[in-house]
């Protein structure tokens, strides 16, 4: 090979090794980015006057004086809002209407006997052409009637009163069947007709304009349904109106409006400026169709609400940035679209502490073995490759290990319990516990062990007082990254710690309760969660606040490795 | 100090039981008599001593004493089984794996390889400074205090005493009393070293063994270490093992020349130096090999 | 001088007493030591006897490893067919295998060989907070950023992927093939002209790297929780034992033998090539094994990212489509089963974690026999 080539080769090796090197650490950063800066936004957020609220009437937090000022003036602002929608659905805005469409129907009754003769004529007609004819004159009967309720509709919807209009028209056609009695009851007087035609005129003639009816409600519908739609909207994003409707209310997530800015923006995109309507379709096919709010309203008083929704935004929701420290120190109140994480950290911290307790011990005793007592030979290497096999086992069997063995046949608690969970998490860290711990104590200079029994020292005694002092900073090290390790293991708990939800347990409870804890409920909330874009936040808190507590532990570590080998150089 | 077995039919190889350690011995003994010098009464001793590693012969089969209250250097060129020889007398042999040893080596005629020895009394009574100081990552005090504490609890200011003591008489105090809780990883080489013998010398040791306790220290604190060796000549019966000729010659009453295992030559360190009887002991001291 | 009248030698009492203590203290270490092992031992036994009754039936032993139909809690006629189980566990192991191996081994060597003590003190705290992240962390990622990303840019991120492994991939075989061809076409020529033949080859397979990343561009992908995205994420949480391990093994290769190879003129990429890594191999095998073995294993991350469903993809190399684990079967369907024993789900479950239990077994044994864990039969 020609040097130059091979030269540039060693060189175009070197850049692809520094590319792995750059994407390595790429990868560290696209992935901790989003969950710190997400994570951090659980705590640090944009809340609305609801979140406020939800903390003064939930979690035992008191108002302050601003508080106060800014549930004021939301309030204020919302006034505005819900005049208008009180005006839309009012029955004054509906009256007029009613009254045209009453007084109509009631001059159709009247003037029924302009057709008298008609009628007449048409009871000698053949069947056929009898009901053509009984249907042309329940047409021109009934004509005025029809066209001011078409009109009426129309105007409804375009001006306010629809929603009212609606109401009056459901209870329309029991009045308008008693128009239709009393039509034919004004013929039969007068003729003295057979019993038939004045069945077959008033039900003609009545159910000519139920149909009508039936037509203009379903328009109302159709209007009153994408006001529904918009109103619910609202709903969702200011929480309930008054107190009265707020105790109507089953669940806390009905109660409050949204309580972070940028998760309102969203519901005013998503449901309020856009509308998720249901189509039937000729075949009676029901289909969901995303509408813009602004066209669906056009030229209607709920185009005021938008704007007035628009408009008065911020104000109605008061946004300002927050620290929800009780993120850390709170429960969690409605599945956790509330509140805080706090049993889940207290869970995850007694499981880990349990996990230590049982697992530090141990694995030190395990590493002074192996490394003071133990001589090389089949048994210790035996003893050695069971250490290593035990780290390799995956740990979703640790977790049903447990369960057969500490739940089922020790029954150590009937069902989950923190300590069933705390000593599988026990078994799955001893062996990295025993490696650090062993690779520690070797590296205490011989001396030191010489320098003690020349002192006089037995070996326990040197151990204890010279070498296990010696090895600890760096035995530490090992222990606190295992506990990083056990803090974060979720697979070993499932089947034996863990539940979705619950409350902070204290130390009697350890023993026979299961917890909720970090690694599990951030798996639940992700993937089992019904509103799983509502809880976003806690989401990426939860991730975050494991993560951190993570690395925080590694960090320790590390530090605290830095600082021995700094002592170490100085020797 | 002359024991008896407290199982006589139990056939050990217990010094004792053969001899007392002040009859007349022979060998290496016999030779040192020769020198006009009043031999004092033997500390240690030693009657056809193997040490092997494995299959390795370390040490064959050596007879030599160690006069009470004096200072015998042991020399060799290395891999010669003098620190070997040097570590056995206080089982620091233990520590090695596949170690086996054989002859008899007795302290004040009790064998150290009796399989009932007290081995933690043994090495408190000798004591034993390392080629590297080797002080604990612990504070002055409690490094010293470290062996004294190791008999059983004492009172504070008897210890206080004995630290202070010790510290003394190697020639440390003046230079740490202002900072004893201090660590003593912080001290100098030199001050280590001392340190080391500090507390070696807390425990109250009989013998006091030294494996090239200078090898490691600049020529000052070499100097400071072997005029406190001269101050401990006396009370202390020690052994030094050292690379320095001139060293032996200036600190040691008796000289010892180990060569692959053999105690070649054993006497006077003035007439080991001044007029050697092998042709090896001559060539190593005047720096022909090793 | 109390203390000097001590007796050297202890009395039988005292002697027996003080080896007695000593015994103790040994034998009690000797217990806490033997846990791990009799942990094993308890774990196979337990496991193997919960999956026993399962096992016992015949028909739904070979059902198991050859069945497609995977319906155990069905009341009339349950079906324990895992294959596409098993087959899921191998796609998702496979794939993130062929990204973290090589990744892995240039990232190891790049810290241990080619990169400053400095910037590989920068990288061993991020490597050591790779490994340590929690694996549910890293299922979150997979789920809630990564699935997301994937369903709707999937086709970029894929195209990029093929650019950014495409360009070197093309330029260093340009090299080595036009440095082949060029000394094949002009056998007696000193110095052939190189240029003349990698250039063009570069370029050529440079534009097909670019043609199927136009083609790749275009694919969309249907879920983003499918085998790529837990194999991509696998990768990643497999990356940081592949890279210390093989970085301990090349750190333990002497420096005398890199200098010796330097001293005959090797460049650095040739020394690493032909002497640091024939070196280290055991040593890399071993972290290669150990890297398979948390990817075989791992449970939250394949029951987060993989989609689960319970398929073979089409066509069988797809890796765009979900498939399910064995890992996540144990873990979703245990929580259903009705944990107290007796089910037959529950005993499916369990003879599923017994295959896992002896596959890592295997592998570790594996792992050890390499790794010379063994030596200790041989003596």
């Amino acid at each position: 090979m020609k040097d130059s080539s091979r030269k540039l080769l060693d060189k175009s090796f070197t850049a692809l090794a520094s590319l792995t090197l750059v994407l390595l650490g790429v990868c560290v950063a696209a992935f901790l980015a989003p969950i710190i800066i997400r994570g951090v936004g659980a705590v640090v957020f944009k809340a609305t006057v609801e979140h406020e609220k939800v903390l003064c009437e939930n979690f035992g937090r008191v108002a302050s004086a601003s508080d106060e000022e800014r549930f004021a003036s939301s309030n204020a602002a919302r006034e505005k809002l819900y005049s208008l929608t009180d005006s839309y659905e009012s029955d004054a805005a509906a009256q007029k209407y009613i009254s045209r469409i009453s007084s109509l129907r009631d001059k159709a009754v009247d003037g029924s006997a302009k057709y008298k003769d008609e009628l007449i004529g048409a009871l000698n007609l053949s069947s056929a052409l009898r009901a053509s004819k009984i249907r042309k004159v329940s047409e021109a009967l009934w004509k005025d009637y029809v066209v001011e309720l078409k009109r009426c509709v129309k105007e409804s919807e375009s001006t306010g009163g629809a929603y009212a209009l609606a109401k009056f028209l459901d209870s329309e056609p029991d009045k308008l069947s008693a128009a239709g009695k009393q039509i034919s009851t004004k013929l039969t007087e007068g003729l003295k007709a057979g019993y038939s035609a004045r069945s077959a005129l008033s039900r003609n003639s009545a159910h000519f304009a139920a149909s009508e009816i039936e037509a203009a409600r379903d328009e109302l519908s159709r209007v009153n349904a994408a006001y529904d739609v918009f109103k619910s909207g609202i709903r969702e994003l200011l929480g309930p109106r008054d107190a009265k409707e707020k105790a109507s209310l089953n669940l806390m997530r009905q109660k409050y409006g949204q309580t972070r800015y940028e998760n309102a923006k969203k519901i005013l995109a998503d449901d309020i400026e856009t509308l998720t309507l249901t189509k039937r379709d000729s075949s009676g096919m029901e289909t969901s169709v995303r509408v813009s709010a602004a066209e669906q309203f056009k030229g209607t008083p709920v185009e005021k609400m938008l704007e007035v929704l628009r408009n008065n935004f911020d104000a109605m929701l008061a946004p300002h940035t927050s620290f929800y420290w009780g993120f850390f120190t709170d429960d969690p109140a409605d599945a956790n679209i509330f509140g805080g994480i706090f049993p889940m950290i207290v869970g995850t911290f007694w499981l880990t502490l349990g996990a230590m307790l049982v697992a530090a011990p141990l694995g030190m005793a395990s590493a002074v073995y192996f490394s003071e007592y133990a001589r090389e030979g089949t048994i210790t290497g035996f003893l050695r490759m069971c250490v290593g096999t035990l780290a390799g086992v995956p740990s979703v069997v640790f977790g049903l290990f447990g369960l057969a063995f500490l739940i089922n046949t020790l029954k150590i608690s009937d069902g989950k319990s923190v300590l069933a969970g705390s000593l599988t998490l026990a078994l799955l860290i001893l062996p990295t516990i025993i490696r650090s711990c062993e690779e520690a104590l070797k590296a205490v200079p011989n001396s030191y062990r010489e320098a003690a029994g020349a002192l006089g020292a037995t070996k326990a005694r040197a151990i204890l007082t010279v070498v296990l002092p010696a090895a600890m900073p760096s035995m530490l090290t090992g222990i606190i990254i295992s506990m990083g390790r056990a803090a974060g293991e979720t697979a070993p708990i499932i089947f034996t710690a863990a539940t979705s939800t619950g409350v902070a347990l204290g130390l009697s409870e350890l023993f026979s309760q299961p917890t909720t804890a970090l690694p599990w409920n951030i798996y639940n909330i992700c993937s089992e969660h019904e509103m799983a874009e509502r809880v976003g936040h806690v989401q990426y808190g939860m991730a975050l606040t494991l993560t951190a507590k993570v690395i925080k532990l590694n960090l320790a570590a590390i530090i605290l490795r830095m600082r021995l080998q700094r002592k170490l150089k100085n020797r | 100090m002359i024991l008896t077995m407290e199982n006589p039919k139990e056939k050990t190889r217990c010094f004792a039981q053969e001899d007392t350690a002040a009859a007349p011995l022979s060998g290496a003994a016999q030779k040192a008599k020769k020198t006009d010098l009043p031999v004092p009464e033997a500390a240690v001793s030693a009657r056809g001593f193997c040490v092997n590693y494995g299959s390795f012969k370390a040490v064959k089969n050596v007879d030599i004493d160690f006069s009470r209250g004096r200072v015998t250097a042991i020399i060799g060129p290395s891999g010669c089984g003098k620190s070997t020889f040097l570590r056995c007398i206080n089982r620091m042999n233990d520590f090695v794996d596949g170690c086996t040893t054989s002859g008899l080596l007795a302290l004040d005629g009790v064998n150290i390889f009796h399989k009932r020895l007290d081995v933690v009394e043994l090495r408190r009574r000798v004591g034993m400074v390392f080629q590297r100081p080797n002080p604990f990552p612990k504070s002055i005090y409690d490094n010293i205090a470290y062996g004294v504490r190791l008999q059983g609890r004492i009172a504070r200011s008897e210890l206080d005493e004995i630290v202070e003591l010790s510290l003394r008489r190697a020639a440390l105090w003046d230079e740490v009393k202002d900072r004893l809780s201090s660590s003593a990883l912080g001290l100098s080489g030199g001050q280590q070293q001392r340190l080391c013998i500090a507390r070696a010398l807390a425990v109250k040791p009989e013998v006091l063994l030294m494996d090239e306790p200078c090898s490691a220290l600049d020529p000052k604190s070499t100097a400071r270490v072997e005029e406190l060796i001269g101050t401990l000549s006396g009370d202390y019966t020690i052994a030094i093992v050292t690379h320095n000729m001139q060293q032996a010659s200036r600190v040691s009453d008796f000289t010892a020349f180990f060569y692959e295992g053999n105690l070649v030559e054993f006497g006077k360190t003035s007439d080991i130096f001044t007029n050697p009887k092998c042709e090896a002991t001559n060539d190593y001291i005047t720096g022909r090999f090793g | 001088m109390s203390r000097k009248s001590k007796s050297l030698i202890m009395g039988s009492g005292g002697s027996f007493a003080q080896s007695f203590c000593a015994g103790a203290g040994r034998l009690l270490l000797f217990c806490i030591t033997a846990l791990p092992t009799v942990a094993i031992v308890f774990m196979i036994f337990f496991i193997a006897g919960e999956a026993m009754p399962f096992f016992a039936d015949l028909k739904n032993t070979v059902e198991f490893f050859t069945g497609f139909e995977w319906r155990p809690s069905d009341a009339h006629s349950p079906h324990f067919g895992a294959l596409s189980i098993f087959y899921g566990t191998v796609m998702v192991t496979l794939g993130s295998c062929i990204l973290a191996v090589p990744a892995g081994i240039v990232a190891a060597v790049a810290l241990s060989e080619i990169s400053s003590p400095r910037i590989s003190n920068i990288f061993k705290p991020i490597v050591e907070l790779l490994a340590a992240i929690p694996s549910v962390v890293y299922g979150f990622f997979a789920l809630v950023v990564f699935a997301p990303l994937l369903q709707e840019n999937g086709g970029a991120l894929l195209s990029v992927a093929v650019v950014l492994l495409a360009v070197p991939a093309s330029v260093l075989a340009g090299m080595c093939l036009g440095e082949f061809a060029a000394s094949a076409v002009y056998k007696d020529v000193k110095n052939p002209p190189v240029k003349l033949f990698s250039v063009p080859i570069s370029l050529l397979l440079l534009s097909i790297g670019a043609f199927v990343a136009y083609k790749v561009w275009s694919v969309e992908i249907t879920s983003g929780t499918n085998a790529l995205n837990a194999s991509v994420i696998l990768a990643v949480m497999a990356l940081p034992t592949i890279v210390s391990l093989s970085q301990d093994a090349l750190g333990s290769v002497g420096r005398d033998m890199r200098e010796g190879s330097f001293a005959l003129g090797a460049t650095r990429a040739e020394t690493i090539f032909k002497v640091v890594l024939p070196c280290a191999k055991s040593g890399i095998a071993v972290a290669v094994i150990l890297g398979l073995m948390r990817v075989v294993g791992e449970t939250m991350v394949v029951w987060m990212a993989s989609g689960n469903a319970l398929k073979i993809p089409e066509p069988f190399y797809n890796f765009l489509e979900p498939v399910r684990t064995v890992t996540a079967t144990i873990a979703g369907e245990m929580g259903e089963a009705d944990q107290s024993t007796g089910s037959a789900r529950y005993h499916v479950l369990f003879a599923l974690s017994f295959c896992l239990l002896v596959a890592s077994l295997i592998f570790n044994a594996a792992g050890q026999w390499i790794g010379g864990g063994f030596k200790f039969l041989k003596k």
